[in-house]
């Protein structure tokens, strides 16, 4: 759906993104993650076209410019956009109605007012933050778009109107077949319906695949010996965040084999009198992954 | 999208205070528009922030900007809402130009006078509110870029000649404040589209600084095609059919001189009036520097001087006949009332009246346009040149009233005529007259034509009885500018104030009065067809 290659943007002359390559797989969710400034934002924007990118290729929907038709095939809701704040639910809806023509579904429409709940008679900067999402997603979903696009869109929110935004969410994502990008600080967010996710930090992508290869690749590993023992001097590639605490050993694994693995560990670790491999959660391989530039082996 | 509430507000108030000075009743609110234009930049630039800020052109966060619209389509409407503001203020202009039956040349100085200065100041606001809400830069920053290259540039310019001087010396077409606002009007949309653009703003920040640094050159060097000056007497159109104009200024030592003596026209036809005057001192270079008035009027011969009323040359085909009002009212009843007899509006003894030029005295504290001394120049006229200059009119009837009610009748000739019952006084009761005339001088001579223009506007009225259907004849005396309205008459004009009050017995005052409450007012005006060519006798 969205292809990425090398994009490149720079601010005030500092680099945002030094050369994301990213992949959006067509009717998949894809959560795009990475800490505060690490590009999401400016990475989306450049795909929109909202922003011009100083380098770097990008195409979406098989197209390199978004014409006004591919945005009626588009959604798109940002927490930094300018809502007419001056409007009613109603009337903005009155507003981009006529630009989709056909295709907007008035029932789907009045459905989605219905599940969100929203205020129809009080103007949207008048509406909490998560009531302006919502209607924000309203306005951006009741044309059925194939691909919607989602930067940021818990932020701010508590925890019982993101979990209701989450739910509505889900539901329409596994009924309509959407493709979503979504982007987000918190794995949390979107671990429950991410079925990709690429991770960007410092301006590039360090990594993207299925959230469940992804699971199945990493495994946190626990193992206690008779004696006490110390790190590694040369750590294989595959071991993250590796502690040593007297006779037990923490590591994460990010391409744990069964067999293989196993025996890689046992050279290293002989006589293990306790071994736990446990798979791990979206968010904490997140967490490691994080965390992995920052990790030193300690005793 | 439509704009924020605050925004259509204001733009529908700034289109509706255009409509609120131009229209009001009270006659100075010309004036307090005038002074209320320096709060227009002001408004504009409120304007233009709010019209961003709802609606950022090409802004990344601009909502229009996700939806199925092409990015022109916030463009244009930013320039819809320009548009209508302007267009807004165009449409008062023309409504009031046609209600005052001015010309279309007025409609465009008008458009031009309200419409491009505002202009000039909502594109330069767009522009400073399009960069300042990008927030590439500190806004701190862009107003010193922005203020920088005036400055330097105004420096420089300064260090090369000296000094900057801005004062012109002559008269132009092309002045340096509308040079520039020619130059905004046309340079500052292009710098807004680059600004606004995803990839050019950087150019139009560059042109913009460069736009900056021309205007102290603009304001020094920007005056252009210089406007000649006349001798500022008549401008206008001579009328080619009269044959000859003769002047006889009196020998020897004279009182005064009746005016049949003075001057003799022919070529003057049927239905001409002629009004005029005379200029006596010393020309030079075919500049007159008029020291006196030369008095003219109506009086007895051998008696004490009573001025009565101007007089007035009536065409006769051959010869012009010297009179005063009577030769008027005959002609308008010869003309409008065949089988009626007009009364004259004041009845005053006639008999052998006749016109005279009375010789002029000399004011001890008049000068020369000069500025010369007084001791230096003779004190006999007769030692000075003589010059009879004046206007070729023919009567058109300007249209009826109803009293006391009044109305407005439109001239032909452009302008209007507004007639109103003042409010009575203890002196007498009175009907006025506003004149209200096209007066703009865009590509005229520099010297003001109105002096001819409305100098030859003679104004005349027969007023009918409701019951007896008996007529008056009556002149509007001339009362000069609009008290009211002194230092800003009228917009795209000027206003005279002509009254005819009740006078006469106490008892002629009443029936005149009860004819101004309840009669019906018919109103002709002597129309400018052209001058006469000036007759100069040198000494």
């Amino acid at each position: 759906m969205i292809t990425i290659r090398g994009l490149q943007k720079k601010f005030r002359g500092k680099p945002a993104l030094r050369g994301v390559d990213l992949d959006v797989p067509e009717g998949k969710v894809t959560a795009f993650l990475g800490p505060n400034g690490a590009g999401k934002t400016t990475t989306l924007q450049c795909a929109m076209g909202l922003l011009e990118p100083d380098a770097g290729h990008i195409e979406v929907m098989g197209a390199r410019r978004l014409s006004p038709e591919l945005w009626k095939r588009m959604g798109y809701v940002s927490e930094n956009q300018c809502m007419p704040e001056w409007l009613t639910v109603p009337k903005l809806l009155d507003y981009v109605r006529p630009m989709y023509g056909k295709q907007w579904d008035r029932d789907f429409e009045k459905r989605l007012l219905r599940d969100l709940d929203l205020p129809q008679k009080t103007p949207l900067r008048s509406l909490s933050r998560g009531q302006r999402m919502k209607a924000a997603l309203v306005s951006s979903l009741a044309y059925r778009p194939q691909l919607v696009v989602l930067d940021e869109p818990f932020t701010g929110l508590d925890a019982l109107v993101r979990d209701e935004f989450l739910t509505s969410l889900l539901e329409l994502t596994e009924t309509e077949g959407w493709t979503v990008w979504i982007s987000s600080h918190d794995i949390e967010e979107v671990e429950r319906f991410a079925d990709r996710v690429a991770i960007l930090r410092d301006g590039m992508v360090h990594l993207q695949e299925e959230v469940t290869a992804l699971q199945a690749r990493f495994r946190q590993i626990e193992l206690v010996t008779e004696e006490d023992l110390s790190a590694p001097l040369a750590l294989p590639p595959d071991w993250v965040h590796l502690r040593v605490e007297g006779r037990a050993v923490r590591l994460v694994h990010g391409d744990y084999d069964e067999v293989r693995s196993k025996a890689v560990l046992l050279e290293h670790f002989s006589n293990p009198v306790h071994y736990e491999v446990r798979p791990m959660s979206l968010r904490e391989i997140f967490v490691t992954l994080a965390r992995s530039f920052r990790t030193t082996p300690q005793s | 999208m439509p704009f924020s509430p605050f925004t259509r507000l204001l733009a529908a108030a700034i289109v509706a205070s255009y409509g609120f000075f131009l229209f009001w009743p009270n006659p100075r609110a010309h004036h307090w528009g005038a002074q209320a234009l320096v709060l227009l930049p002001l408004l504009l630039l409120v304007l233009m922030v709010s019209a961003q800020r709802s609606w950022p052109v090409f802004e990344p966060r601009a909502f229009y900007r996700t939806r199925p619209v092409t990015d022109g389509f916030g463009m244009r409407r930013m320039l819809g809402l320009m548009a209508a503001v302007f267009g807004g203020v165009a449409l008062w202009v023309m409504i009031y130009v046609f209600g005052h039956n001015f010309s279309g040349r007025a409609a465009l100085e008008g458009i031009l006078l309200l419409v491009l200065p505002a202009l000039a100041w909502a594109w330069l606001w767009a522009v400073v509110a399009c960069l300042a809400t990008r927030r590439q830069r500190p806004l701190i920053w862009l107003i010193l870029t922005l203020l920088a290259a005036p400055i330097l540039s105004g420096a420089g310019l300064a260090t090369m000649r000296g000094d900057l001087n801005l004062e012109m010396k002559g008269s132009f077409f092309i002045t340096p404040a509308s040079l520039l606002i020619l130059a905004a009007v046309s340079i500052l949309p292009a710098i807004w589209w680059l600004v606004a653009s995803r990839r050019k703003w950087r150019t139009g920040l560059g042109l913009m600084m460069w736009f900056g640094a021309l205007i102290p050159w603009i304001m020094v060097h920007g005056q252009f095609f210089p406007k000649k000056v006349s001798n500022g007497m008549t401008t206008e159109k001579f009328v080619e059919h009269i044959e000859s104009i003769e002047l006889h200024p009196p020998a020897g030592e004279w009182h005064e001189v009746p005016c049949s003596e003075l001057l003799t026209i022919k070529g003057l036809q049927k239905g001409e009036f002629g009004m005029g005057g005379f200029l006596i001192g010393e020309s030079k270079d075919s500049r007159w520097r008029a020291t006196w008035t030369p008095k003219i009027g109506m009086r007895k011969e051998g008696e004490g001087y009573d001025w009565l009323e101007w007089p007035v040359i009536k065409g006769t085909g051959e010869t012009a006949e010297w009179g005063g009002t009577e030769l008027i009212s005959d002609e308008i009843q010869n003309r409008w009332y065949p089988n009626e007899k007009l009364e004259p509006w004041t009845r005053r003894n006639r008999e052998g009246v006749q016109a005279m030029f009375q010789k002029p005295r000399l004011h001890p504290w008049v000068t020369g346009q000069d500025g010369e001394n007084e001791a230096e120049r003779s004190d006999d006229p007769s030692q000075w040149d003589w010059k009879a200059y004046g206007t070729v009119t023919r009567l058109e009837k300007a249209g009826d009233v109803d009293l006391p009610r009044g109305g407005s009748l439109r001239l032909r000739t452009g302008g209007r005529l507004l007639v109103s019952i003042a409010e009575p006084t203890s002196l007498s009761n009175r009907l006025r007259l506003k004149y209200q005339f096209e007066d703009i001088h865009p590509f005229e001579d520099a010297s003001s034509a109105s002096l001819d223009r409305v100098a030859g506007l003679g104004i005349y009225a027969v007023v009918e009885h409701p019951d007896t259907g008996d007529k008056w004849f009556a002149v509007f005396r001339f009362v000069g500018r609009s008290p009211k309205t002194e230092g800003c008459p009228l917009f795209l004009g000027g206003v005279q104030e002509f009254e005819m009050i009740c006078e006469g017995t106490p008892a002629e005052q009443a029936a005149q009065e009860l004819r101004l409450r309840k009669g019906r007012l018919a109103v002709f005006v002597a129309v400018n067809q052209g001058s006469f060519p000036p007759t100069v006798v040198r000494r």
